[in-house]
C-alpha cells in the first residue's frame, strides 16, 4: 500500500446492522422467488407428477403390496416384445430417413441464400405445427386403396407410418440444424479447402463434426416423437399394427386392463427418459460449441452445379414428401365418389352417416377453440413464471442447482408421452388431493392436460428471450433507482412480450391438435375437433372418411393461421423448436 | 457530502479480487481506478455502486455506511461501458427512467430530459431510436440518463472504451466538463491512463486488488512510488526500487551524435560501463546520477540509435543505452541521425 494520498486508516470491519438488514433483504429475495415457483410447482405437482406416479405405481402396486407379476405376464407375452420392436424399429427408421434428408435441407435453406429463401423455409417447417391427426388423414388419403399410391400397397404399414413421421419431423432436423450451420464459422472448412480437402472431404472432417452436437440434439428429439407418436399412428396403423404408446391406449380403452397399461407406461417412461438423457447431453455440448463459433454473418449464394445433390435432395421432400399430401388432402376433400363437389363440407354441419359423433364437426371446432384457448392461457401463465425464475442466475452454486432441475422437471411433460399424461388423469382426478370434486365431469381436464402438455414449449420460447438480456440492463435499472419490481416491468416483461405472442400461438395451437391427452380424458358432447377426425376416419363409410378429410382440412387451416400470425410476433431471439 | 470507501475485501473463491482498499472522494471531486485488466478496479465500482457485497469493508456517504442498502435506494449512477441503453425505449425515455412519476410531473421530467440532452450535446433527440445511434451518441446518452436523477454519485465502468481513438479523446474532455460543470462526484475506472489522466483529479493505480498509489496525475507521472508503478505507467527503465528512480518515455532529448567509438568513450565517462568496457549495474548507476551535479547540469546517458520513428506527431529514436536498456528519446527537428549513430541524449523537464 502506497502512503501517498487520502488513504483512511483501517477501521472494524462489517457492521452489525448491515449484515442484519442484508441478511433480511435475502429472506425476502428468497421468499418471493420460492413463491413464484410454488404455484408453477404446485399445478406440476398435481396434474403431472401425481398422475405419473400413480401410474407408475400402478404398475408395481397391487392390493397394497409389491407386486411385480404384471411386469412379468406383461413381458412374458410375445405381443409385448413385438410392440417394443415396432416402437424401437419406427423411432430409429424415421430418425436416420429424417436426419438424411434433412441435413441437405438444412444446408440448403439456412447455409446458402437464393431468392425465395425464406418463403421455402416457411413452407417445409410447416408440417410441425400440424395436429398429428391431420398428417395422419393427409398420408391415409395418400396410400389408401383409392388414393394416388393405393397400388403401392402401403396402406395401414410401418412405411406408411414412417413417411408420415418423416413429413413431420423434416422440419425439427432442419431447424436445429440449420440453425447452427447459419452460425458455424465457415471459415474452418475454407482452411481445409486451402489445405487440399475436396468439398466431400472438407463436409466430412470439419463441417459435420461442428454440426454434429446440433444433428445429435435432432435425432435424440426426432426419436422421442417418433417412438411415441401417438395420434398419427392411430390413423395410419392398419389392423394388428401398434406400438408402446397405442397399446396403452388398446389396454385402457378396449381392454380395460389398467394394470397392463401401467406396466406399458412405465416402460415407455423407461425409453423416454432415455432419449431425453442423450438429447440433454447433446444439447449441453451444442450450447458450449455455440459459445466458440462467431456468428457468421456471410451466406454463400446457392451454386445450381455445386450444390445439385442437396438441391435435388430438398426439392423432392419438398415437392414430394410435404407438398404433394397436402395438395392431395385439400382436393380429395373436394371430392367424393370421382366428382368434384362441396358435400363433404356441407356434411361437416351433421354427425355423419350412422350418427358417427354425437355432436357436428363445426360444434366440435367451436369446442376445440374454446378449450384451446383455456389451456393456451394456463400454459402461458405457468410457463412463463416457470421461465422468469429460470432465467435468474443466483450468485450461489446451490441456487443455480435448484434453478436447473426447476427447468429440467418442466421439459418432462416434453418426453412422457401425452397417452401417459391423460391416462394418469383418468385415475388421479376423480379425487383430486383427497377433495370430494371430480374433476373428471367438471370439463376441466381436458384444457388442463393440453396446458400440461403445451407449457415446455411455452418455457422453450420465453426463455432464450429472457435469458438474452443482458444482466447488466437489470442493474443499470437498478442504480437508476427501479426497485426490483419496476425492473421486471420494465425491463424483463417489457422485453419478454415479444417471446410471449409467439409462445401463446405455439400452445394454442398444439391444444387446439392435441390429441393423446385428450383421447382418453374428452367426453362425446364436448368432442374436440382432433377426436372427431380420428371417430370419423375409423368409421366405414365414404361420407364418413369425406368428411374426415374435410375437416382435416378445416383444422389445418386453423392451425396454420394462428401459426402465421405467432411467427410474426417472433423476435429474432426466441424459440427452440 | 464524501464517498469514503474503507478496508473493502471481495474474493471470488481463492481469488481475491479487491483487498483492503480504502479512499476518500471529496464532494465533486472526480477519482480515477486506473489499473490494468483484472487487476478489480470494475468489480470495486460494483461493491461501491451495490451491484455485489463485499465480504468484508464498508462504503460510507456522509459517514453513514451503505452496506446493506439495495442497489436502487443507494442513489448511485451507474454507467457501463457498452451503455446498456434499453432498446425498446426512445431516448427521453431512457433519460427519464431515474425520474420517478410520482415525484416528477410531465412538465418537469420533460424539462430535464431537454437539459440533460442539451449538457452532453444531442439537443433535440428526445424522440430518436436508441438502437440508430452512434456509439458516441448512446454513451452520451447514457451519461444523460446516468446524470438525470442528480446521482449523489457517478460511478463510470470504462465508459470510453469501446469508442474509437479521436472520439475518445474528445469525449473525455467532454466527460470532464459535464462532471465539473454539474459538481458530480464521480469514481471513473479505465485501463487508459490517458484518459484517467484527463478525466480525473485524483487516480488510484490498482494492481492484483490493491491501491498501489493514489495521487493526482501529476505527481503519479514524475513520482510513481513503485517500480511496479512506474512500469504500468509505462517507464521503460528503473534502475532501483528505493528510493525510486527510472525514466518515462521522451524523458531525454538527443543533444548530439558522436564520432565513431565516441559513444562507449562517453558512455565510460558517465559510469554506464566499467573500466573494462562492461555495463555497471543499473543501481550502481541510479546512485550515481543522482548525486548532486555541479553548475545545475543536466543528467546525461550515451546511447546508440536502435531506430528512427515518428509518434504522436513528433520525431523519436530509440536508443540502446548501455546499463539501462532501450529509451525513446526525442529527436529535435535539424538533427539528423542514422542508425548505428553514437548519441548523447540529455534528461529534459523534471
Amino acid at each position: 500500500m502506497a502512503d501517498v494520498g487520502q488513504l483512511e486508516g483501517k477501521s472494524a470491519g462489517l457492521s452489525g446492522t448491515a449484515r442484519r438488514s442484508a441478511g433480511g433483504a435475502a429472506l425476502r429475495r428468497t421468499l418471493t422467488w420460492g413463491g413464484a415457483a410454488a404455484i408453477p410447482l404446485f399445478f406440476l405437482g398435481v396434474f403431472f407428477a401425481w398422475p405419473v406416479a400413480a401410474l407408475v405405481a400402478r404398475g408395481f402396486v397391487a392390493d397394497g403390496a409389491l407386486d411385480l407379476t404384471g411386469f412379468s405376464e406383461v413381458l412374458s407375452a410375445p405381443r409385448t416384445w413385438r410392440l417394443i420392436g415396432i416402437t424401437l424399429a419406427q423411432g430409429l427408421v424415421g430418425t436416420a430417413v429424417s436426419l438424411l434428408l434433412g441435413i441437405p435441407g438444412a444446408y440448403v435453406l439456412y447455409r446458402c441464400t437464393f431468392p425465395g429463401r425464406m418463403l421455402v423455409r416457411g413452407f417445409v417447417t410447416m408440417p410441425f405445427v400440424l395436429p398429428t391427426v391431420v398428417v395422419g388423414v393427409a398420408f391415409r388419403a395418400l396410400f389408401t386403396t383409392s388414393g394416388p399410391l393405393g397400388s403401392w400397397g402401403l396402406d395401414g404399414t410401418f412405411w406408411a407410418v414412417v413417411a408420415a413421421l418423416v413429413f413431420f419431423n423434416y422440419s425439427v432436423v432442419v431447424r436445429t440444424v440449420g440453425g447452427l450451420w447459419e452460425r458455424v464459422d465457415p471459415r474452418a472448412a475454407q482452411a481445409a479447402r486451402t489445405l487440399g480437402a475436396s468439398r466431400a472431404r472438407a463436409f466430412f472432417t470439419v463441417t459435420l463434426p461442428q454440426l454434429a452436437p446440433a444433428v445429435a440434439s435432432a435425432g435424440a428429439v426426432v426419436f422421442l416423437f417418433c417412438a411415441t407418436a401417438f395420434g398419427t399412428v392411430m390413423v395410419l396403423g392398419g389392423q394388428g399394427y401398434g406400438t408402446i404408446e397405442t397399446e396403452i391406449w388398446m389396454q385402457t380403452v378396449q381392454f380395460l386392463d389398467l394394470r397392463a397399461a401401467a406396466v406399458l407406461s412405465v416402460l415407455q417412461l423407461v425409453v423416454v427418459a432415455l432419449s431425453l438423457w442423450v438429447s440433454g447431453r447433446a444439447r449441453s455440448r451444442q450450447e458450449r460449441a455455440l459459445a466458440l463459433a462467431p456468428a457468421s454473418a456471410n451466406p454463400q449464394p446457392l451454386s445450381l452445379r455445386a450444390d445439385a445433390l442437396a438441391i435435388a435432395v430438398t426439392a423432392i421432400v419438398a415437392v414430394g414428401l410435404i407438398a404433394w399430401p397436402l395438395v392431395n388432402l385439400l382436393a380429395s376433400a373436394f371430392r367424393r365418389s370421382g366428382h368434384w363437389t362441396l358435400d363433404n363440407f356441407r356434411a361437416l354441419t351433421g354427425t355423419g352417416s350412422g350418427n358417427a359423433l354425437s355432436v357436428s364437426v363445426y360444434e366440435a371446432l367451436y369446442n376445440s377453440v374454446v378449450i384451446a384457448l383455456y389451456a393456451a392461457l394456463m400454459a402461458l401463465a405457468i410457463g412463463s413464471m416457470v421461465a422468469f425464475v429460470v432465467s435468474r442466475r443466483p450468485a450461489s452454486a446451490a441456487g443455480r442447482r435448484t434453478l436447473g432441475l426447476l427447468d429440467a422437471a418442466f421439459m418432462l411433460p416434453l418426453g412422457v408421452s401425452a397417452v401417459t399424461v391423460g391416462f394418469g388423469f383418468l385415475i388421479t382426478l376423480d379425487r383430486p388431493l383427497g377433495l370430494g370434486v371430480d374433476l373428471r365431469s367438471s370439463g376441466w381436464l381436458v384444457p388442463i392436460a393440453q396446458a400440461v402438455v403445451a407449457i415446455p414449449l411455452v418455457i422453450r420460447t420465453v426463455l432464450p428471450v429472457l435469458r438474452a438480456i443482458d444482466p447488466r440492463q437489470r442493474e443499470v435499472a437498478a442504480t437508476l433507482g427501479a426497485s426490483p419490481l419496476r425492473v421486471a416491468l420494465t425491463i424483463d416483461w417489457a422485453l419478454a412480450l415479444r417471446g410471449l405472442g409467439l409462445a401463446a400461438g405455439m400452445a394454442f395451437a398444439v391444444s387446439l391438435g392435441e390429441f393423446g391427452a385428450t383421447s382418453f380424458l374428452s367426453r362425446p358432447e364436448t368432442a374436440t375437433l382432433p377426436i372427431v377426425i380420428f371417430r370419423l376416419i375409423s368409421k366405414p363409410g365414404a361420407e364418413n372418411y369425406g368428411m374426415a378429410l374435410a375437416a382435416s382440412v378445416i383444422l389445418a387451416l386453423v392451425s396454420a393461421a394462428i401459426m402465421m400470425l405467432a411467427e410474426r410476433l417472433r423476435s429474432t431471439h426466441a424459440g427452440e423448436f | 457530502m464524501t464517498l469514503s470507501v474503507d478496508n473493502i475485501h471481495v474474493s471470488f473463491g481463492d481469488l481475491a479480487a479487491v483487498a483492503e482498499v480504502s479512499f476518500t472522494a471529496a464532494e465533486g471531486e472526480i477519482i480515477g481506478l486506473l489499473g490494468p485488466s483484472g487487476c478489480g478496479k470494475s468489480t470495486l465500482l460494483r461493491v461501491i455502486s451495490g451491484l455485489i457485497a463485499p465480504d468484508q469493508g464498508r462504503v460510507l456517504w456522509d459517514g453513514v455506511d451503505l452496506i446493506g442498502a439495495p442497489v436502487h435506494k443507494r442513489g448511485f449512477g451507474f454507467m457501463f461501458q457498452d451503455g446498456q441503453l434499453f432498446s425498446h425505449k426512445s431516448v427521453a425515455a431512457n433519460i427519464e427512467y431515474g425520474l420517478p412519476k410520482r415525484r416528477f410531473s410531465r412538465v418537469e421530467r420533460d424539462a430535464r430530459v431537454a437539459e440533460l440532452l442539451k449538457l452532453v450535446g444531442l439537443e433535440g433527440y428526445e424522440n430518436r431510436n436508441v438502437t440508430l445511434l452512434s456509439g458516441g451518441e448512446k454513451q452520451r446518452v447514457a451519461l444523460a440518463r446516468a446524470l438525470a436523477p442528480a446521482p449523489r454519485v457517478l460511478l463510470l465502468d470504462e465508459p470510453l472504451s469501446a469508442l474509437d481513438r479521436e472520439l475518445r479523446e474528445r469525449l473525455a474532455l467532454d466527460l470532464r466538463g459535464i462532471l465539473r460543470s454539474t459538481g458530480t462526484t464521480a469514481v471513473f475506472v479505465t485501463h487508459d491512463q490517458d484518459e484517467a489522466f484527463t478525466v480525473c483529479d485524483r487516480v488510484a493505480v490498482m494492481m492484483g486488488g490493491k491501491v498501489l498509489q493514489l495521487d493526482i496525475p501529476e505527481r503519479l507521472w514524475r513520482r510513481p512510488a513503485t517500480a511496479q508503478v512506474a512500469e504500468f505507467l509505462g517507464y521503460e527503465a528503473v534502475l532501483s526500487q528505493d528510493p525510486f528512480h527510472g525514466y518515462a518515455p521522451c524523458d531525454f532529448e538527443v543533444v548530439e551524435t558522436l564520432a565513431a567509438g565516441g559513444a562507449d568513450t562517453l558512455a565510460r565517462q558517465l559510469g554506464q560501463l566499467d573500466h573494462r568496457g562492461e555495463p555497471v549495474d543499473s543501481s550502481a548507476l541510479a546512485a550515481l546520477t543522482q548525486q548532486p551535479r555541479t553548475g545545475g547540469e543536466p543528467e546525461q546517458l550515451a546511447g546508440t540509435v536502435m531506430d528512427k520513428l515518428f509518434q504522436s506527431g513528433r520525431a523519436i529514436a530509440r536508443v540502446s543505452v548501455p546499463a539501462v536498456g532501450e529509451l525513446t528519446a526525442a529527436l529535435p527537428s535539424g538533427l539528423s541521425v542514422a542508425q548505428g549513430d553514437g548519441v548523447r541524449l540529455i534528461r529534459v523537464a523534471q
